[in-house]
């Protein structure tokens, strides 16, 4: 029976050998032979897809994206563009109104004012107009404090004075949105007949408004001016509405478009704050009686005559004087 | 002196997401702040691979640029860590991630996200090191006692590495020369602006 | 002067407002992404049993005690 032993030991043997043939060869590196050739490649899938992305076994489902590479440009388009941007906008408007103010002063009556006072705005338009410029007044400030606080107000203040003031910054800049909103919502809808194109505009746009003339182009309610203003408001407030909200609820959309968000608010922000600093140039100083019409609700007839004339004959063809019109318009003696 | 980096193999990685726990059992991180995590990418399809990812302390770090409080800051190491009492939780941070590391632990409408948490690279935070308040906010340091982190520890198949950039890149390079074959320094790329040349 | 005050007034009722309302919608990660396998509430609650002591009760007809 030992040579049975002996042939079962030496088949196993070969059995061992046979099985170990495979091994054998691999392990001589056979070049060709590339295990892993299906295996993803990185920067691959970059070039693709733009991002990699795959499963995760935790219930936060954007962890599954293992790298956004956009995350950079981000980077470079806030902390490099960006600050740029807004520096030269700002400061660029700022410079002109300052040039303009030294140059030309504000623009004043070309005749003095008659005594007789005409309802301009109604206390609705101008309840609207200050909710809304409040807001806007505290949206522009805390919004700027995201790019330039760092810069200009941390070295003044320290870091840990900074950091409590951008926390309540960024409370009053999420708060003020909403009455920000209802005041656009408001502003769109009493003022948009008033600001729909007339064939005055034309002729007033090209005269530049008289700003450099010191012709008076002839106007309805609103001139070209205004209803360029009332358009940025209303198209570039919701420009800033919409990336708001989605910033303001950041799972409506993917890291890709939350940073679009971003871009759009950011830059927005930036130009509608340098076309509201010039407005108010010329609602304050610019020129004279124009703040009275937004405070007072009521502006002198001659300076009506002399801005809005066609305006004024309007508002005397609808009604004889001393009655009320349905806007409450009223000729009466101050 | 050392730049520490993290590199995860992802041809050994196996999914079995030791980092994972060994991170949020040693830092206490509270549920539902992922600070390290398994992505598996192909699931189920030939070429699987999983990555294990976390902060991975990048150079010229995105983050840390586009903070409005500017809380981070870059010890000599390279490790890259913030202050959670400067932190004022606006969330510019994670749009700025290539890598999804910042956590936040409120969720919800109105975006008030609560202060942001991290991989810490077990460096801790800007507070005295070893101190309790350090453990409070930010976990352990285990940097300060000159131990490497944990999650690299405890991996199983060793396919997480983290020390000095120079060390795993060279310990990754060997592998791969060994082994015949590598999918690359997932990350590296875009973190440190040079991948691992196998 | 009177209208610029109550539109302050105004702006910073209805800010205060959208401030609370929004806040009470605020959610803890924890609570948001839970998943049937996360336990939120008191582990006594569970299949398993708060008994972990790993000592069976026993009544007295040798039954193995469990609590439901």
């Amino acid at each position: 029976m030992r040579w049975r032993r002996g042939v079962l030991a030496t088949g196993f043997v070969g059995l061992i050998i046979l099985c170990s043939m495979p091994a054998l060869a691999q392990s001589e590196k056979d070049p060709t032979i590339k295990p892993m050739m299906q295996s993803l490649q990185e920067q691959q899938l970059l070039k693709e897809l733009r991002k990699v992305e795959g499963r995760v076994t935790i219930p936060d489902s954007k962890a599954g994206i293992l790298e956004q590479p956009q995350g950079r440009e981000y980077q470079t388009f806030h902390e490099r563009i960006l600050p740029w941007l807004g520096a030269i906008v700002i400061v660029g408007m700022l410079v002109a109104l300052a040039l303009f103010y030294l140059v030309h002063g504000p623009i004043r009556l070309e005749r003095p004012p008659i005594g007789i006072r005409i309802r301009r705005f109604t206390p609705l338009e101008r309840l609207t107009h200050w909710l809304t410029a409040t807001s806007f007044i505290v949206l522009a400030i805390t919004g700027l404090n995201y790019v330039f606080g760092k810069r200009l107000l941390m070295p003044l203040v320290g870091p840990e004075a900074f950091s409590t003031w951008s926390l309540w910054a960024k409370y009053l800049h999420n708060s003020f949105a909403w009455s920000f909103m209802l005041g656009l919502l408001l502003m769109a809808v009493l003022w948009l007949r008033d600001n729909v194109p007339d064939r005055y505009d034309l002729e007033w746009l090209k005269q530049f408004g008289g700003f450099l003339s010191n012709r008076h182009p002839p106007a309805r309610r609103f001139n070209a001016g205004q209803k360029l203003i009332f358009w940025s408001v209303v198209l570039g407030g919701l420009a800033l509405t919409a990336s708001g909200i989605v910033l303001l609820f950041p799972h409506v959309a993917d890291i890709g478009g939350i940073q679009i968000a971003q871009y759009v608010h950011a830059v927005s922000g930036a130009v509608m704050t340098a076309i509201m600093l010039a407005h108010i140039y010329i609602g304050t100083v610019g020129m004279v009686g124009a703040l009275d019409a937004m405070v007072s609700g009521e502006v002198d007839l001659e300076w009506a005559k002399e801005h809005h004339p066609v305006w004024v004959e309007e508002e005397q063809a609808r009604m004889p004087e001393g009655q009320q019109s349905r806007k409450g318009t009223i000729l009466a003696e101050y | 002196m050392a730049r520490m980096k993290f590199l995860c193999d992802a041809d050994r990685c196996i999914e079995c997401n030791a980092c994972v726990t060994a991170c949020k059992n040693e830092h206490d991180v509270p549920w539902g702040i992922n600070r390290r995590r398994v992505v598996t990418l192909n699931d189920g399809k030939p070429g699987e691979r999983s990555v294990s990812m976390a902060c991975m302390h990048c150079t010229d770090a995105p983050c840390a640029a586009v903070c409005p409080v500017d809380c981070f800051y870059t010890t000599a190491d390279a490790v890259v860590l913030h202050s959670k009492d400067l932190c004022i939780g606006c969330g510019y941070c994670f749009y700025a991630c290539p890598f999804g590391a910042p956590q936040y632990p409120r969720i919800g409408n109105f975006g008030t996200r609560g202060k942001m948490d991290k991989c810490t690279f077990c460096a801790g935070g800007p507070e005295p090191d070893r101190s309790d308040a350090e453990l409070a906010k930010y976990g352990r340091n285990r940097l300060a006692e000159g131990r490497l982190p944990l999650c690299a520890e405890m991996c199983s198949t060793k396919s997480l590495l983290a020390g000095d950039g120079e060390v795993i890149a060279q310990i990754y390079k060997e592998r791969v020369l060994q082994r015949g074959y590598g999918s690359g320094s997932w990350g590296w790329q875009t973190a440190y602006g040079e991948a691992v040349t196998t | 002067m009177n209208i610029i005050m109550t539109s302050v007034v105004t702006a910073v009722l209805l800010a205060a407002g959208a401030g609370l309302i929004f806040s009470m919608t605020q959610k803890a990660v924890y609570e948001v992404q839970a998943v049937p396998s996360v336990r939120l509430d008191d582990p006594g609650h569970n299949l398993v049993g708060p008994d972990w002591s790993g000592l069976n009760r026993t009544s007295a007809n040798g039954k193995v005690l469990r609590s439901t």
